[in-house]
């Protein structure tokens, strides 16, 4: 693939050089470390591109679909499942666990499918897919600043791209938000039905203090711990299930980057991801002891 | 097994028995659960004998009838006919086997590895402990999508048999058993019986195998229950990708695949694939839930 369909032999041999395919197996494994602690990923066989150059122009669309997802999710889900805590075995309640059992039961791809042919095909209000039209990517261009479309677009007062960018987003982030909205909400539920029996509630309670203002000021904090976890591991978790749905959306993104590489084998480029995705993982596992430590002063980081 | 038999016969087992019809009082009483019961059965049954009731069993596979491509749901084509005129419905049907099959082997292989090493690593302790968990870590680093992604990747793509798929899938998933099975052994081989166990002088493999693991069986059981749906979710998402089934295989991730360059045009194509894989994924959660509810009584107080 690096030389072609027909390479000759010569174009082979030098090819092998490039490629460092040359050297026995464990120096070109040596070799692969030294440069990644250097923060080199190789070379991307199928672009012909530095892997790590191709993932940061990938990332930013990637990290805005996700991003935008998840704050869909906190959006929705926390007062979903405040709700479903306060008032258990109402219809809301049945509802918000319908809605997560739904939620993770749903093969992802297949809802945005659903979701073009609903608002795309017979509603006719949203775009099929990309990140920007390409009519409006031409009259009013996109400075590339920090790569987030919305961002961008809205420092630069350019408010009309803003909003086909918005309009484009809609629906791939409320697929992304599917699966986490449920979870959000179940969290939620579970953890404020432990909080809501403890003894400080009750005193509340007998100040005579709103239901409103006990749920939101005093449970719903005590009750954040656990979700924040929730929500990053489903961060990290999006950030792979967008491999498919990048995929239906047409998304210049990481997933796509990371499914054609798949399905190229161009191993440098896939390794990069993996290995990038896990930093993120991790990274983002530190942020939420960080979070917990914040928001549960009785957690001390040791 | 003469273990199994003589506890059968002991009084003991009078007990169990009662609290096993208990719990099978419990499933019934919810009948969402119920349902999705009745619902797998079904399921299991038309998986079996599939492919000698359904309308046209040779489109399953490579069969192609030009003459009818793109025919909408009809009466004689129920949920219409794909790109090569072949009947959708006999293909949904079959695929049902396809993913039961990989649901059933990729629980059974994640079990057989997962298990014995939890089992080893909890009552062993000490270095054999620390090695197998730290690789347990390591794997649990990143999501599981995107390790079997890779392993199914780094196994080799095309002309493979779909077997490499479930094994990707499988390596990808043993180490929550892992860790699962270790957090309950270290709390179980504390307990008096594996102590008089270990008194009367038994090897260690024995009180693992025959005294700690029959105790670890409920919470594998709902685990492995939980996470049949997300293999099936995953198994779709590699044949999305490419990765998985090679057409003409009916499994219905790919003909999701397939279906996503045809769908906005003749919406059936993706539509009974997707829902399928919706319905049977949701059956499996709705009863796992159910099952939890019904083997883990603390939780029977909600």
């Amino acid at each position: 693939m690096w030389v072609g369909t027909h390479p000759t032999q010569e174009q082979i041999e030098r090819a092998k050089k490039e490629l460092g395919l040359d050297q026995p197996l464990h120096m070109q494994f040596l070799i692969y470390m030294n440069k990644l602690l250097h923060g080199d990923l190789g070379v991307s066989i199928r672009t012909h591109r530095p892997v790590l150059q191709d993932i940061l122009s990938f990332i930013p669309a990637s990290l805005e679909l996700v991003g935008t997802g998840i704050i869909i999710a906190v959006v929705i889900g926390i007062p979903l499942g405040v709700v479903s805590a306060t008032r258990k075995d109402s219809w809301i309640d049945h509802l918000s666990r319908l809605f997560s059992i739904g939620g993770v039961s749903i093969f992802t791809p297949w809802l945005g499918m659903m979701g073009q042919l609903l608002f795309f095909k017979w509603l006719g209000v949203l775009p099929v897919g990309d990140r920007v039209s390409t009519s409006i990517s031409i009259q009013y261009p996109i400075q590339r600043i920090t790569g987030f479309y919305l961002i961008d677009s809205l420092i630069t007062g350019n408010f009309v791209a803003f909003q086909d960018v918005l309009s484009h987003l809609m629906l791939p982030a409320f697929v992304v938000a599917a699966y986490p909205i449920g979870l959000v909400a179940r969290m939620i539920r579970s953890t404020m039905t432990e909080v809501l029996e403890e003894d400080y509630i009750k005193t509340a309670k007998a100040y005579g203090i709103p239901k409103r203002t006990i749920a939101y000021r005093y449970a719903l904090k005590n009750s954040l711990g656990p979700t924040i976890t929730v929500l990053a591991l489903s961060f990290a978790y999006s950030l792979v299930e967008t491999f498919l749905i990048e995929m239906v959306f047409n998304w210049p993104g990481l997933g796509r980057y990371a499914a054609f590489s798949i399905i190229s084998l161009d191993y440098p480029a896939i390794m990069g991801v993996a290995i990038f995705i896990a930093l993120i993982y991790i990274f983002l596992n530190l942020i939420v002891d960080i979070l917990q430590a914040f928001i549960d002063p009785r957690i001390r980081l040791t | 097994m003469v273990g199994f038999i003589a506890m059968f016969k002991s009084e003991k087992m009078k007990a169990r028995l009662r609290e096993l019809r208990y719990s099978i009082y419990i499933l019934k009483r919810n009948k969402l659960t119920y349902i999705s019961f009745i619902f797998i059965l079904c399921l299991i049954v038309t998986a079996a004998i599939g492919p000698y009731i359904v309308p046209y069993s040779e489109d399953a596979y490579g069969a192609v009838h030009p003459e009818k491509v793109f025919q909408p749901p009809s009466l004689e084509h129920l949920f219409g006919t794909d790109d090569a005129g072949r009947d959708i419905f006999s293909r949904v049907v079959i695929g049902a086997r396809i993913s039961l099959w990989i649901g059933i082997v990729v629980i059974i292989l994640t079990v057989s590895i997962g298990v014995p090493l939890g089992l080893v690593a909890g009552y062993m302790g000490g270095v054999i402990d620390e090695a197998i968990m730290r690789v347990t870590d390591m794997f649990l680093s990143l999501p599981p999508l995107l390790l079997a992604l890779v392993f199914a990747a780094a196994m080799g793509l095309r002309g493979q048999s779909f077997n490499n798929v479930l094994i990707a899938i499988a390596i990808a998933w043993w180490p929550w058993y892992t860790r699962l099975v270790r957090g309950q052994v270290v709390s179980l081989k504390e307990r008096p019986f594996v102590e008089a166990a270990r008194a009367t002088g038994i090897s260690s493999f024995k009180i693992m195998f025959r005294h700690i693991l029959p105790n670890c069986l409920t919470p594998i059981m709902v685990q492995a229950s939980l996470d049949f749906g997300s293999v099936v979710l995953t198994a779709a998402g590699l044949s999305f990708l490419g990765l998985g089934a090679q057409p003409p295989t009916p499994e219905w991730g790919l003909m999701l695949s397939i279906g996503r360059y045809y769908f906005l045009n003749y919406w059936w194509l993706a539509t009974f694939p997707g829902l399928a894989i919706f319905v049977t994924v949701l059956a499996f959660n709705l009863m796992s839930d159910g099952l939890r509810e019904a083997l883990y009584p603390k939780l029977r107080r909600f």
